[in-house]
């Protein structure tokens, strides 16, 4: 069936719109998911999952002022959900993202999954290492707030206190970061 | 089956006020009955006038506290943030007037009587925008011949009214100020009930939603509004023997439940929506294997 | 007078108003301290970032093709259960003799979803009916469905 004119300019339009916001925050989302899921396929799904939806919304002609942090959210959401279901029972979210991935496959997250180990060493809370995380990928105070359910201020006080406990857990003020060889440290809920 | 979880947070708001006016409605009768079977032998508005007027001036506050909530989640340029800003102002203004006359603070019963009025006109303004929206949306439906009917009781209520000020006025009798203010307020009572039938109508083609409730409490309270006013002038003129002030002081806390439920009802649907607790409408599947088949 | 950790985060980050980010770049010309302790910071915030860098992530035609499904209406079940979810929506906030001005919207899933997302943003607000759209979309699978969608 043939599309009209306008329809089948609008649905081209859509696809630039679609295809420059993959090609800018694809990568990042891909990068965090990796982080969340430790799952290089899952992490894949999930960076699908988030821009499909985002094509449905915008084809129901949702208007998005904060495109970015709308799709971290939906991302997040999506791997949060895919680990409560996988277990069939109701876990915390900070529970369900420091669980394993139903089919560990390290791939492009490995690198992520180290680090995670190594921010669990300095007593850094999952709330915390997503607040540096989405940080690192660029999202602004509000976005993170956005994506992580916060007040922007929480934001701040976040990543003020990962910089202590980092802090604290280097034990100098040289600037220059250690190798991580810490014991690890219980972790820390963070109660916002 | 209610739950704990049912009672707990602003959006059980609307179940708190049904709970807090049958209580005092219950309590009310209770002293009447005892009123009439002791023999007239104390005082009805100390025993219940000064407490229905706490439990008004307690709703007008709840009214007003939970109209300031709803405002905060339409920015300005919503369709529906100017008619949720003739609500907050009007709750205000009820609130303002209760807490007045419960403290006998007023500059006479002329600066409480205005109240009525402009309340009246600015819950005018706040339907006029909702029934502008709802036509918008696809859910206006004309009056019918009972709507016109009920606004026809209410415009000969007007009348008869003026006339029987007009006349005593031409006879030399004294007239309050307050009497002919509560007058001028009669045609905005009059456009009130029309623009009531017709959001009635409206939410009938509507259903039974949240946010449904909410507006039909709003033309609840205004045909309680109206039904206080016209019976509030008909008793002292015809029925005597009725006991006035318990009448008056049982008919304020149903208006003013009703005026808070609007408010209550939008605020639930609001908190459901934006964080829905066990109450979901049905279980959503979470996977499509088999559909995309 | 020193710098709070909480401001110079905040100045690392950019997210302090101009006129703060010039008193802070004022402060920080003239103290050692804050200037140093910025530097740790900017150090810090490197420690926990990951050393890959993957370029323009494979997946694209994947999306293109599950994008292009859904134009095309293949994907019927994801279609008719994102209709079915929105239309339970409108429901439950207005009533049932409303679904069926959602249902007049058409029957692509999208308009549904459009109808049903402007009648709640108007009477719930911007915030809630976001909400409620995202919820319809949650635990779908969209994008997987759609791929999986037959010719």
């Amino acid at each position: 069936m043939e599309q009209p004119a306008e329809n089948s300019a609008a649905a081209a339009a859509l696809e630039q719109e679609i295809a420059r916001l993959y090609r800018s925050e694809a990568p990042g989302m891909l990068r965090y998911a990796a982080s969340l899921c430790g799952d290089a396929e899952a992490a894949h799904d999930a960076v699908q999952e988030a821009f499909f939806r985002f094509f449905i919304a915008r084809s129901a002609g949702q208007q998005f002022q904060a495109p970015k942090a709308w799709l971290y959210r939906v991302l997040r959401n999506y791997i949060v959900d895919q680990k409560r279901s996988f277990l069939r029972k109701e876990v915390g979210l900070e529970s369900a993202l420091h669980l394993p991935s139903p089919t560990p496959n390290p791939g492009p997250g490995a690198a992520s999954g180290r680090l995670l180990q190594r921010a669990k060493q300095l007593g850094l809370s999952a709330r915390e290492v997503e607040c540096f995380r989405l940080r690192g990928e660029g999202l602004r105070y509000e976005e993170i707030a956005a994506v992580l359910g916060l007040q922007s201020g929480t934001v701040g006080a976040l990543l003020a206190r990962a910089h202590g406990k980092i802090r604290q857990a280097l034990g100098e003020v040289s600037g220059k970061p250690r190798d991580f060889t810490l014991p690890v440290v219980g972790e820390k809920r963070y109660a916002s | 089956m209610m739950r704990r979880a049912d009672f707990e947070g602003i959006e059980s708001a609307p179940r708190w006020i049904v709970i807090f006016l049958a209580a005092n409605l219950a309590a009310g009768f209770l002293v009447a009955y005892v009123w009439n079977a002791a023999g007239n032998l104390f005082s009805m508005q100390a025993s219940s006038g000064s407490t229905s007027a706490f439990s008004v001036t307690v709703l007008t506050a709840v009214d007003l506290w939970l109209s300031i909530e709803v405002l905060r989640r339409f920015p300005r340029r919503a369709p529906l943030h100017s008619a949720w800003l003739w609500i907050l102002l009007a709750a205000a203004v009820r609130f303002m007037s209760e807490t007045l006359a419960s403290l006998a603070v007023c500059g006479g019963s002329t600066a409480l009587a205005l109240c009525v009025p402009i309340q009246w006109a600015m819950l005018a303004a706040a339907m006029a925008q909702v029934l502008r929206v709802f036509h918008r949306l696809g859910f206006w439906r004309g009056p019918r011949a009972a709507d016109w009917a009920v606004c026809a009781v209410v415009w000969l209520f007007t009348l008869r009214r003026s006339g029987v000020l007009v006349a005593a006025w031409l006879d030399g009798q004294p007239t309050a100020g307050a009497d002919w203010i509560s007058l001028a307020g009669l045609p905005i009572l009059c456009a009130l009930f029309l623009a009531a039938m017709l959001l009635r109508q409206s939410l009938a083609s509507m259903g039974n939603g949240l946010v449904t409730r909410g507006w039909a409490a709003l033309v609840y309270a205004i045909f309680l509004t109206g039904a206080a006013e016209m019976a509030l002038w008909i008793i002292p003129h015809y029925f005597h023997s009725l006991p006035l002030l318990l009448l008056a002081s049982l008919a304020r806390l149903p208006m003013a439940a009703a005026f808070a439920l609007v408010p209550a009802w939008q605020v639930a649907a609001q908190r459901h929506a934006i964080q829905p607790g066990s109450a979901e409408p049905e279980e959503l599947p979470t996977g499509l294997p088999a559909m995309a088949e | 007078m020193h710098l709070s950790r909480g401001a110079l985060i905040a100045f690392c980050d950019g997210e302090t108003g101009p006129a703060k980010q010039a008193r802070v770049a004022r402060h920080l010309a003239k103290c050692q301290k804050c200037s140093g302790e910025l530097r740790h910071i900017r150090a810090e915030k490197g420690c926990l970032s990951s050393s890959e860098t993957s370029g323009f992530p494979p997946g694209w035609s994947r999306l293109l093709f599950s994008m292009g499904a859904w134009r095309q209406g293949r994907t019927f079940g994801l279609s008719s259960e994102i209709r079915r979810r929105a239309h339970s929506q409108i429901e439950f906030y207005l009533g049932t003799p409303a679904v069926s001005l959602v249902e007049q919207a058409g029957t692509r899933a999208e308009d549904s979803l459009a109808r049903a997302t402007q009648i709640l943003e108007t009477l719930l607000g911007p915030e809630a009916a976001e909400a409620v759209r995202d919820r319809v979309l949650s635990g779908l699978e969209c994008a997987r469905t759609a791929l999986e969608s037959r010719l």
